[in-house]
């Protein structure tokens, strides 16, 4: 009677195990004491990147500038009785400190550029402006940023100068240009 | 006699016919002006020198917080901008939609204008807000009649951004293009 039950435990432990190899292995086992393999296979599904988020800051001055007109030095003709003028140097262009800046801050998850340019008006086209950087690079403020580590702002500035004559001495506080900042995304660099 | 009665009563009803058209014709101008007057919604100037009286009618608080304003020098200006390169046209609904937002910490209020690119060098401005001051932002605009000209596809157009004194409505002497924005359109 013992036998009989042990024989029929250790059938139905068999059956069992082979139909777990079974399910684990599409390959057979041909012969007792066998050996089958299967791969297995895994896939990575990466990590959605980031949506861009833009954040940028401007500031600027009052970019106003006062032009003080060179002497004129006058000088009497004794033989033709008449006054001649001359210009004593050049005119000069003045402002109040950071008056002429332009500061942009790029905290985007993505690294920028800005251009400045500065349009004079028609009347106004004997002015000349002079940047002191027409092209900023603004990095990435993502860069080196975790779940716990904060990135960095990338901070840029120019100054504008003024070069050249106002002619109009009725002129106060009399717009004689235009600034336009673009922004664009900075070209990717490849690795 | 009865010719001359005739001829008459002819006279008289030709008279009443002129009478009648010229009240329709006079009474139509008197619709077409108080419509004018009154009701026509006249196209927005672009670009205005002073920010628009009325602010932007899709403006919506931006911040939950209010944050502390940029620190600008005297008579210059500062603004934050927080904003998506994309905005999706749907003629049917005459609107766009985008998200371009100025923060509470900005100081100057602004004025946003979507402006189409065109591949001949002209530009086209698609939709242009009135003013949003700082601590709102915008998900909708209306879009200009010159819109309704567009085909479905995509295109590539900028933001130009217009800066005004919050005490004065002046105009900045600078204001900003973003360019690169990723225009849909639709049906």
């Amino acid at each position: 009677m013992k036998k009989r039950r042990f024989s029929a435990a250790l059938t139905a432990a068999l059956a069992a195990a082979l139909s777990f190899t079974g399910m684990a292995s599409e390959t057979k086992i041909e012969q007792s004491g066998g050996t089958a393999s299967q791969d297995v296979s895994a896939v990575y599904t990466p990590v959605k990147e980031a949506e861009v988020v833009y954040s940028v800051d401007i500031k600027w001055g009052s970019m106003e500038f006062t032009y003080t007109a060179p002497d004129v030095v006058k000088t009497w003709d004794p033989e033709s009785h008449t006054y001649s003028e001359t210009l004593a140097g050049e005119g000069k262009w003045t402002h109040e400190e950071k008056a002429n800046e332009i500061v942009l801050t790029n905290k985007s998850n993505k690294a920028l550029t800005a251009e400045i340019t500065v349009a004079m008006l028609q009347n106004y086209s004997g002015i000349t402006p002079e940047l002191s950087a027409a092209n900023l690079s603004l990095k990435d403020a993502s860069i080196g940023a975790t779940t716990s580590t904060p990135g960095t702002a990338s901070e840029a500035s120019t100054a504008i100068t003024l070069k050249g004559a106002l002619t109009d001495k009725t002129a106060s506080k009399t717009t004689v240009g235009n600034v336009t900042v673009t922004i664009k995304d900075a070209e990717e660099v490849q690795p | 006699m009865a010719k001359k009665a005739k001829a008459r009563q002819d006279k008289d009803r030709k008279s009443k016919i002129v009478m009648l058209v010229l009240l329709l014709i006079a009474a139509a101008a008197a619709g077409v002006t108080v419509w004018a007057l009154f009701f026509r919604s006249p196209a927005p100037e672009l670009a205005p020198d002073y920010a628009p009286k009325k602010a932007e009618e899709y403006a919506e608080p931006a911040d939950a917080e209010t944050e502390e304003k940029m620190e600008v020098s005297e008579g210059g200006g500062a603004v934050s901008m927080i904003y998506k390169k994309e905005a999706a046209v749907s003629l049917s609904e005459n609107m766009v939609s985008l998200m371009f937002q100025n923060p509470s910490k900005s100081v100057n209020d602004i004025v946003l204008q979507l402006v189409l690119a065109q591949e001949d060098g002209t530009e086209t401005v698609l939709a242009q807000s009135g003013t949003l001051h700082p601590g709102y932002k915008v998900e909708q605009l209306e879009l200009m009649k010159e819109a309704a000209k567009l085909a479905e596809g995509t295109y590539t157009g900028r933001f130009h951004v217009l800066y005004y004194d919050p005490d004065t409505a002046e105009k900045a002497v600078l204001d900003g293009s973003i360019e690169d924005i990723r225009i849909t359109v639709t049906k």
